[in-house]
């Protein structure tokens, strides 16, 4: 970069923080946390506001960048504290870093180090909640940990307190923190696939369903006053509703193959998606004597998730079909647009505009509407194979790959910060 | 359908207005001739294609969201070969004119195999030289227009192409008459489905217009090409065609065919030689993978009968020779090693060698040398102490019949 393009670059990056709300939450701010995979409601979407809507040609500034390992782990946030999870030449860990600096703050191996050929080490995302951190290893041990420390609370090694089995992918799918509970989708025999654990203790409380695990993670939705999660799942295809008790809600049946999350569309609606030439489909759920049924709205093979969710924008959901990224109506599935170019790769939304990471580490903003793609910046942030959705925390953007982890400003762009 | 086509000339008309090109707002009706005569035009003219024979075409491609380079040869009228690297593992893909092989990593295969079914006809529509639009009649098979539709939210001429039991659809720009996309069948770990293919970057090389990107998706997979360059003519050996033998076998490869053989023999070290002559028929069975000689002589008043193999096994990268023959009833079993063109297999290890009165062990070498293209050399040698030295007790020139 340029001197001249240095100093234009402070001049707009200076123009437009004079134009920021101030209500936008500052890193660190426990309202900006981001403490789980997905974000804060598990959906891709961010309340952050006052972020830049276009960045200059250098990026956004870069705060920090360091190795962090193998993994696809994506990262959470939680008072100024980033977990993910990784690996090195035999163990897979949790790690902690400070959110402003990147620094090492903990480190805590969990198990054997997952080897396959997409990319080794861990798929799962921490969660945190509270002064606990969960995180669920490749082979599927769940580990309840102290945020502050790293020490160890509980383990229990879900396929053998469950008798299922590891997927040959690895176990993906991240946990899902519900009151007291921990729920996660471990697989196991009969009538024990989806397990809910004390988060406190790890102590079983119940389980539900039979089936092996899944990749894809739960989600929890209140529907018509009820309060209920659901499990999009792998191996059955169905999509099944739990309520807190434990007690099957509803269930859809659908196609196997599912790795992306279930999307919320308010106020009853469910949208899930599979690639490998599934596609899509939009449920609606409504209760008729208080008896919860459902119905499909429309389905579609326009729109193919493969591990990489989808988010909901003023209606309008943006994903990826595989490898074209498209924005397609919540209410019929008819497609808006398609933009080309980022592989499989993944995206979140914040202050209306998407956030949209290339599988092979480009990052890009753009608009998010259904008048069309309409880029607002563009940078090489990371090199290598990046299948890790973007984090979002207090302006701050966090991404990595198989190798590195960073974190950006943006709110800020160009100038002395900007390293990429 | 009528309500599709005025959308697209809609969407066509207020494209150009906001460009504000003096192109006409639609495109006028368009036979189907006419249509592919402007995307010949548009791909750089029938006889700039007809006078191009063989193509070289290098570049990246991505899939599994890594990038490595690949090449690219076609040669008329249907030879073709795909080099790739997918998951660190070679996926070298081949029509050979006649049957298509591959090298497949991907599922394991890092040495050349025939391409089984259903996977054979892809590689032989993928071999075809020009694309069905370039050259619909060479081919055999049928464009027909399907009308103007919305295509991603862009107008597009649709074309139904048949390629005998198989159809294809494609997708032609309106305004340059050049591919945007086609929709075909391909074969993914055995399982057949659909396979979208998107056509952009297009730049000329030499006069030939062709796609620079082109974006696949089926399944789950997602693969790029870009193509960095292209070169027309290219000179490309014969034998990058051709399926290699398999691994460790090439150097036998010639040793298939009908043979004159002179088998001298000797009861002793000391003894003189007598000579005798035989017909020997070698044929190579398994792909290449095993040789197969069958001869019948005299030994010492004796009519034999001998069957003798000769195969090589990759895991321990050992040479086997089996000889069996209906005198002495005993499978002979020996393991060597090939240098310098010469293979040498002894039943030392192998628990083979003969027993002589009054219990003495003899154990055998076989030597295969001066292999050329019309003649080669078989000795046959024996040890009485355990293989520290050795009696040559035949020796076999084979010439070509």
């Amino acid at each position: 970069m340029t001197r001249r393009m240095r100093i234009t670059g402070g001049f707009v990056v200076a123009l437009l923080m004079a134009c920021l709300p101030s209500v936008a939450p500052a890193a660190g701010d426990a309202n900006a946390d981001w403490p789980q995979y997905r974000g804060p409601q598990r959906n891709g979407s961010s309340p952050e506001t006052g972020l830049l809507k276009r960045w200059p040609e250098a990026g956004p500034s870069l705060l920090w960048r360091r190795k962090i390992g193998d993994g696809f782990s994506s990262i959470a946030v939680a008072r100024n504290r980033l977990f993910t999870m990784s690996a090195d030449s035999d163990k897979e860990s949790a790690v902690c870093l400070k959110a402003d600096t990147g620094e090492e703050i903990w480190k805590t191996p969990l198990g054997p180090r997952f080897v396959e050929e997409f990319g080794d080490g861990p798929r799962s995302t921490p969660v945190v909640d509270g002064d606990l951190v969960f995180n669920l290893t490749s082979y599927g041990a769940l580990h309840a940990l102290r945020t502050s420390d790293g020490s160890k609370v509980w383990d229990v090694d879900l396929m053998q307190a469950f008798g299922g089995h590891p997927p040959g992918r690895g176990v993906g799918s991240t946990p899902l923190v519900h009151g007291d509970l921990l729920i996660v989708e471990g697989g196991g025999t009969e009538g024990k696939a989806i397990q809910a654990l004390d988060k406190r203790t790890g102590k079983t409380m119940w389980t539900s369903q039979s089936g092996p695990a899944g990749y894809a993670s739960g989600i929890t939705v209140t529907i018509d006053g009820v309060q209920q999660d659901i499990f999009l799942r792998t191996g059955t295809g169905e999509i099944v509703s739990l309520l807190p008790s434990g007690e099957l809600n509803w269930k859809h049946a659908w196609i196997p193959g599912a790795i992306a999350m279930p999307l919320f569309v308010p106020p009853n609606r469910i949208f899930a998606s599979a690639a490998a030439d599934v596609g899509s489909i939009l449920i609606e759920v409504s209760a008729k004597d208080g008896k919860p049924s459902t119905r499909e709205v429309w389905s579609s093979r326009g729109m193919k998730n493969h591990f990489s969710s989808s988010l909901l924008v003023d209606g309008y959901i943006y994903g990826f079909d595989n490898a074209s990224l498209k924005c397609i109506a919540a209410s019929n599935g008819e497609m808006k647009w398609v933009q080309r170019g980022f592989g499989k790769g993944s995206l979140i939304a914040a202050d209306g505009m998407l956030i949209i990471l290339s599988d092979q580490g480009v990052l890009a903003l753009a608009e998010a509407t259904p008048d069309g793609y309409r880029e607002h910046g563009r940078l090489q942030a990371l090199t290598g194979k990046t299948w890790t959705s973007p984090t979002l925390s207090g302006g701050h953007l966090y991404l990595r790959d198989q190798d590195e982890i960073l974190g950006l400003d943006l709110r800020s762009g160009g100038a002395a910060g900007s390293g990429l | 359908m009528k309500r599709s086509l005025d959308r697209c000339l809609a969407a066509l008309g207020a494209a150009v207005l906001l460009t504000g090109a003096a192109a006409p707002v639609a495109p006028a009706p368009m036979s189907v001739g006419e249509l592919l005569k402007r995307h010949i035009i548009a791909r750089g003219g029938a006889d700039r294609w007809r006078a191009v024979t063989s193509l070289e075409i290098t570049g990246t491609h991505t899939s599994f969201s890594t990038p490595h380079p690949f090449t690219l040869l076609r040669s008329r009228p249907n030879l073709y070969r795909m080099d790739r690297t997918m998951l660190r593992q070679p996926v070298i893909e081949v029509f050979d004119g006649q049957k298509p092989w591959w090298i497949n990593g991907l599922l394991g295969n890092t040495w050349p195999l025939p391409v089984p079914p259903p996977f054979d006809e892809v590689t032989r529509r993928e071999a075809v030289f020009e694309t069905p639009l370039m050259a619909p009649a060479d081919g055999g098979h049928k464009v027909e227009l399907v009308g103007l539709e919305d295509f991603e939210g862009k107008p597009a001429y649709k074309l139904k192409v048949t390629l005998g039991a198989a159809e294809e659809t494609w997708y032609l720009d309106p305004a340059t008459s050049l591919e945007v996309a086609r929709i075909s069948k391909t074969v993914d770990f055995f399982e057949e489905m659909e396979k979208r293919s998107y056509f952009s970057d297009f730049r000329s090389e030499a006069g030939l217009v062709m796609p620079h990107r082109i974006d696949m998706e089926y399944g789950t997979r997602n693969e790029v090409f870009e193509i960095t360059r292209v070169i027309a003519n290219a000179a490309i050996e014969p034998d990058r065609f051709r399926m290699p033998p398999p691994e460790g076998m090439g150097p036998l490869q010639s040793l298939a065919g009908q043979w004159d053989l002179k088998i001298e023999t000797r009861p002793g070290p000391r003894a003189p030689w007598v000579a005798e002559k035989a017909a020997s028929s070698i044929v190579l069975r398994l792909d290449g993978g095993l040789i197969e000689e069958h001869y019948s002589h005299v030994d010492q008043g004796f009519p034999v009968e001998l069957l003798r193999t000769i195969s090589y096994d990759r895991f321990g990268k050992t040479y086997r020779v089996t000889s069996t023959d209906n005198f002495s009833f005993q499978q002979n079993v020996m393991e060597g090693t090939m240098a310098d063109g010469r293979l040498t297999a002894s039943n030392e290890k192998t628990g083979t060698a003969q027993t002589a009165p009054p219990d003495r062990t003899v154990h055998s070498r076989i030597i295969l040398a001066d292999i050329l293209p019309d003649s080669f050399r078989i000795d046959l040698e024996s040890s009485t102490d355990a293989g520290k030295t050795w009696n040559t007790d035949a020796r076999y020139t084979y010439t070509r019949r």
